[in-house]
């Protein structure tokens, strides 16, 4: 809302505060001023009205806020009628089919008008206050929406069929209307119209239709001014995306008792501007007068709400000031609330009415007495606080995406049995969908970041996925990491070779202890399909998979563009939360020394190591506390189809020291059972 | 016989120094010490013919015995001390060149600034006694909009372009506030209440100061007694500790549905020839007010939605923008660049 100040000072007299004053005292009553603008001699005020302020997108509005905060007084509009001849009852019918929806309409008739210009003044300051001028008609219903903030209306009345106008909700046979901007709308039962006796002639309290817009030719017109129902003006504007000053208003609730005022005054100014004569007399239907309304309101509240005791002097003052009735009934009041302020209906809003104008920054801050209670988290928050500390010591770069992406890239990454989430209303025209894996985020940003340079990258983001559950959206935390390009940071010193499956499968390993995830199988089916199928998997405690790691897809690697191939991880987050486990009690630590005894096999290529480190775990040995796989070698030296593997064995008792003899008997026990049920040779 | 025991002391003695003489390591030290003084050492072998020594002689062999092995093993610990000095002195003439890059165990990780700044202001209120809760980012239009006391058709819902999901039967929505996490808690638990809700919100906007998802900490405190002077109170604490000591602040009347009275907190700035910074202990003027964050008093009408005696008790929630707060701290000029991921950006903060 811009606001002119020559014409607020036409409402109010300020005295010499200064535009900035003005401004600052608006904005500290809660009519926000976003700035001053300049335009020759004249400041503009450029208001931000918040929704629950009709009154104040109007100039007399902002005027009655300036007076408040001055603690000046405040006119009345005045109310001129202008003479004028014949009775419009003759001319004009007006039935109101939908009472519900249009709940006052009033019509004045207007002939012999003379179309042209408005005087370049009143141009100057439609211009002033965003709006182009027009014609002398337009411009009048246009001024005096700014002044009073009542929409009004002009028809031709040459246009309306019948000389009958009825205000009634589009039926079956309504279908599609011109609004006079020329655009063509579908119309939908329920949208409020004004017709004449053939057809529809404006979508009530929106836009006039091109069928009756005044034309250069037009003589006589009729001026409309109603009160229309708020929801019923917002469900209409907000289907069509139609949104115009006067559906802005009418939405937000005009005064329904200011209606006569804006139609005597725009009759007014088109006579003035125009020439014409008016008729004697006017429409005015308003079956059910809106009656102002009355709060009941406890004094003793403000004190409970604001904390401080404003004296009841000022409480009454300043509802007074805001053009309330108070009257008093000891420590309650009734409060009749003007029906320009459709926004006050409850006590609470009569108690910010009163701490608004009193001022904020009188009310002195205090701090609560609070009484100590444990303090909740979300479950799961330290479990990620370690994993996401860890994550970002080892060199991760932390990422933020949105929680959506269009379905083109999206498909890329399907998630196995998952059915995606899809956006109603996208931002643009492409189909959006929600994520079901952040690896698409990270891919992707692995991709620009490669554009920038950086060949080597890891990075990794913890944020919810979503898909569609049998009864409603599932959503479920992931822990997604990626890493790509050198294994160490480029320097002098370290080897130069890049990370591969065993890298990710490693920092699996590492979240795993982290969140205290239990390993047990790493299975190569049932991996999403973005990845490798032989250089990926899904890793599994004893109650399933929780998650899935793995080389990115080659097609995506080359769809990308990528130098080498990023290797991805993620974790389902919820299995972590309700499946890992911290240590909760101390174990001694063993007093006596373990005994290392390796173990050098020679194998078939083919023959997952797991097996053999498997066979030796489920010996049963209880001195055996440890294995680990220290070599491996497939080469010259080998024939094609062997390949050998070196394990460490870690031999230890809990009450003793183990001598060599009892050593090398568990040891050699461990090798027979290989050779006897594997296929193994011990290389020597 | 008593002075062939002796003169094979004797040798044994002569020897043992000359070869101790030409012994550089603690290795061969050792091998030393066990030849000459181990249990089948040398000396050891020499006195197996004690027996044969006559009674008479046998204490003076014996004392020559106990000398040499005495003066033996004072020469092989001092021996042993000038190695280790050697050693230390052949150590640090060792000269490194210092100006070579160092050996990093990686390269350096970071945290995303919207974690480091919810981090932040989350530890603000955790310090305040503040709890912290979390709900879902796809909600319903009752916890979202109706409880909240934005019923269907009004316009405080222009406020909030929302962005709708396709969910079959029951209409879902990405929550535009996280507001809708009080809600939850207030459902769950009676009053007294006093918790912050952090996480990403959705609207349907996007340009230089708009993104369509963005982060919200939302804070709500609900007791007998909570008044606007506490409201205050409990925000210039946030604020001064966010920001440091003598700020200006500004508590601007304003509107959302779900509290009233309703206000907006502007921070002051002065403005000058260097740019833009926070305006101090009222040492420079304020040009400029931004701002900052919105809150209020809880709307009766969100009290009634949850089941709670909005006679009884009374409240105060407020909610502030992570990206904005973000974009002050480090003075970055378009909200994009959070969601860009683009490290030249992520590794400078």
């Amino acid at each position: 809302m811009r606001v002119p100040l020559t014409w607020l000072a036409e409402f109010v007299d300020y005295g010499t505060l200064t535009p900035a004053a003005v401004a600052d005292l608006l904005t500290m009553r809660g009519i926000e001023v976003e700035q001053i603008i300049c335009e020759g001699d004249e400041s503009i005020l450029e208001c931000n009205i918040t929704p629950n302020r009709p009154d104040c997108l109007s100039i007399y509005g902002i005027a009655r806020e300036v007076a408040t905060a001055t603690n000046t007084r405040l006119p009345p509009f005045p109310l001129q009628v202008v003479e004028g001849e014949g009775s419009i009852g003759h001319r004009l019918r007006v039935t109101i089919d939908a009472p519900a929806d249009c709940l006052r309409y009033a019509a004045r008739r207007i002939d012999g008008v003379r179309m042209g210009p408005s005087p370049a003044a009143v141009q100057r300051r439609l211009a002033c206050a965003g709006i182009r001028a027009i014609n002398t008609i337009v411009d009048a219903t246009n001024y005096v929406m700014l002044e009073l903030g009542q929409p009004l209306h002009a028809f031709d009345a040459s246009a309306i069929g019948g000389g009958h106008i009825t205000v009634r909700t589009a039926g079956n046979a309504d279908r599609a209307f011109q609004t006079l901007d020329g655009t063509a709308h579908r119309l939908e039962q329920g949208d409020l119209l004004i017709c004449d006796r053939d057809q529809p002639i404006a979508l009530a309290g929106i836009m006039g239709g091109a069928n009756s817009e005044v034309q250069d030719d037009t003589t006589s017109v009729i001026l409309e001014s109603a009160y229309f129902s708020p929801s019923t003006i917002r469900r209409t504007s907000k289907r069509l995306g139609l949104i115009s000053e006067s559906s802005r208003r009418f939405e937000r609730g005009v005064d329904p008792n200011g209606v006569i005022t804006a139609l005597q005054r725009a009759t007014a100014l088109l006579v003035a501007w125009s020439g014409g004569v008016p008729t004697r007399d006017w429409i005015d239907l308003y079956p059910v007068p809106i009656a102002p309304r009355r709060i009941p309101f406890a004094v003793t509240q403000l004190k409970r709400i604001l904390g401080i005791p404003v004296t009841t002097e000022e409480a009454q003052a300043i509802l007074q000031r805001l053009g309330c009735a108070v009257e008093e009934h000891g420590v309650t009041w009734t409060v009749t609330a003007p029906t320009f302020r459709p926004d006050l209906e409850r006590p609470i809003d009569l108690i910010e009415e009163i701490a608004r104008i009193y001022g904020y920054d009188r009310i002195p801050p205090a701090t609560p007495t609070i009484t100590p209670a444990a303090l909740h988290r979300p479950v799961g928050w330290r479990c990620a606080d370690r994993c996401l500390t860890q994550l970002q010591a080892l060199g991760f770069a932390e990422m933020v995406h949105y929680a959506f992406l269009p379905a083109t890239e999206a498909e890329r990454f399907p998630m196995p049995e998952v059915t995606p989430v899809a956006l109603k209303n996208p931002l643009g025209q492409e189909p959006t969908i929600l994520k079901t894996t952040l690896v698409s985020g990270l891919v992707a940003t692995a991709a620009l970041n490669l554009r920038h340079g950086q060949a080597s990258m890891r990075c990794h983001e913890w944020r919810p996925v979503f898909r569609q559950g049998v009864a409603d959206i599932e959503e479920a935390w992931r822990l997604a990491v990626l890493m790509m390009g050198r294994r160490y940071p480029f320097s002098w010193t370290a080897a130069q070779d890049v990370v591969d499956f065993f890298d990710i499968k490693g920092l699996v390993e590492l979240m795993a202890d982290w969140t205290g995830m239990t390993v047990v199988e790493w299975r190569s089916q049932g991996v999403p399909t973005f990845c490798h199928p032989g250089r990926s998997a899904l890793f599994c405690d004893p109650q399933g998979p929780f998650g899935y790691c793995g080389e990115l897809h080659p097609a995506l690697v080359q769809h990308y563009g990528f130098e080498t191939p990023p290797y991805v991880a993620e974790l389902d987050w919820s299995a972590v939360v309700s499946r890992g486990t911290r240590p909760e009690r101390f174990v001694p630590i063993p007093r006596f020394p373990a005994v290392r005894r390796d173990i050098s096999l020679s194998v078939d290529r083919t023959m997952p190591v797991a097996t053999i480190a498997g066979a030796l775990r489920t010996m049963g040995e209880s001195w055996m506390t440890d294995v680990t796989l220290f070599d491996l070698y497939e080469g010259e030296r080998l024939s094609p189809e062997k390949k050998s593997v070196a394990f460490a064995i870690r031999y230890q008792h809990p009450e003793r020291t183990l001598t060599d003899d009892e050593v090398n008997q568990v040891h050699q026990r461990a090798v027979e059972h290989l050779v006897r049920t594997l296929s193994v040779e011990v290389r020597q | 016989m008593g002075d062939g025991v002796l003169q094979e002391l004797g040798r044994l003695e002569a020897l043992a120094r000359a070869e101790l003489t030409a012994i550089t390591t603690a290795e061969e030290l050792q091998a030393l010490r066990v030849r000459f003084l181990g249990r089948k050492g040398l000396l050891t072998t020499i006195l197996r013919q004690m027996g044969t020594v006559p009674a008479a002689e046998k204490p003076l062999v014996g004392r020559r015995a106990n000398d040499v092995k005495a003066m033996l093993e004072a020469s092989l610990d001092a021996h042993r001390e000038t190695l280790a000095h050697a050693s230390i002195a052949a150590a640090l003439t060792d000269r490194l060149d210092m100006t070579l890059p160092g050996r990093r165990p990686a390269t350096d990780g970071h945290e995303h600034p919207i974690r480091q700044m919810t981090r932040r202001v989350l530890a603000i209120c955790t310090d305040l006694g503040f709890s912290i809760f979390d709900g879902p980012e796809v909600e319903s239009e009752q916890h979202n909009f109706e409880a909240l006391n934005m019923p269907a058709d009004h316009p405080a819902r222009d406020m909030q372009d929302t962005l709708y999901v396709e969910a079959g039967a029951c209409q879902r929505l990405l929550r535009t506030h996280t507001s809708p996490v009080q809600i939850r808690v207030m459902l769950a638990q009676p009053p007294p209440v006093r918790i912050v809700a952090p996480g990403a919100v959705f609207r349907r906007d996007a340009d230089v100061t708009h993104s369509p998802m963005f982060h919200q900490v939302e804070g709500l405190y609900v007791d007998h007694g909570v008044t606007f002077q506490h409201l205050k109170g409990t925000l210039l604490q946030v604020l001064e500790r966010l920001f440091g000591e003598g700020i200006s602040v500004r508590f601007r009347p304003s509107f959302f549905p779900f509290t009233e009275p309703s206000a907006e907190i502007d921070l002051g700035y002065h403005r000058d020839a260097h740019g833009m910074r926070l305006a101090r202990h009222g040492a420079e003027p304020v040009t400029d007010w931004l701002e900052i964050l919105g809150c209020g008093m809880v709307d009766p009408a969100v009290f009634e939605a949850v089941g709670y005696d909005a006679t009884a008790v009374s409240g105060f929630a407020f909610g502030l923008g992570i990206e904005r707060l973000a974009m002050l701290e480090w003075g970055i000029d378009d909200i994009r660049r959070f969601y860009e991921n683009d490290l030249r950006f992520l590794t400078q903060l």
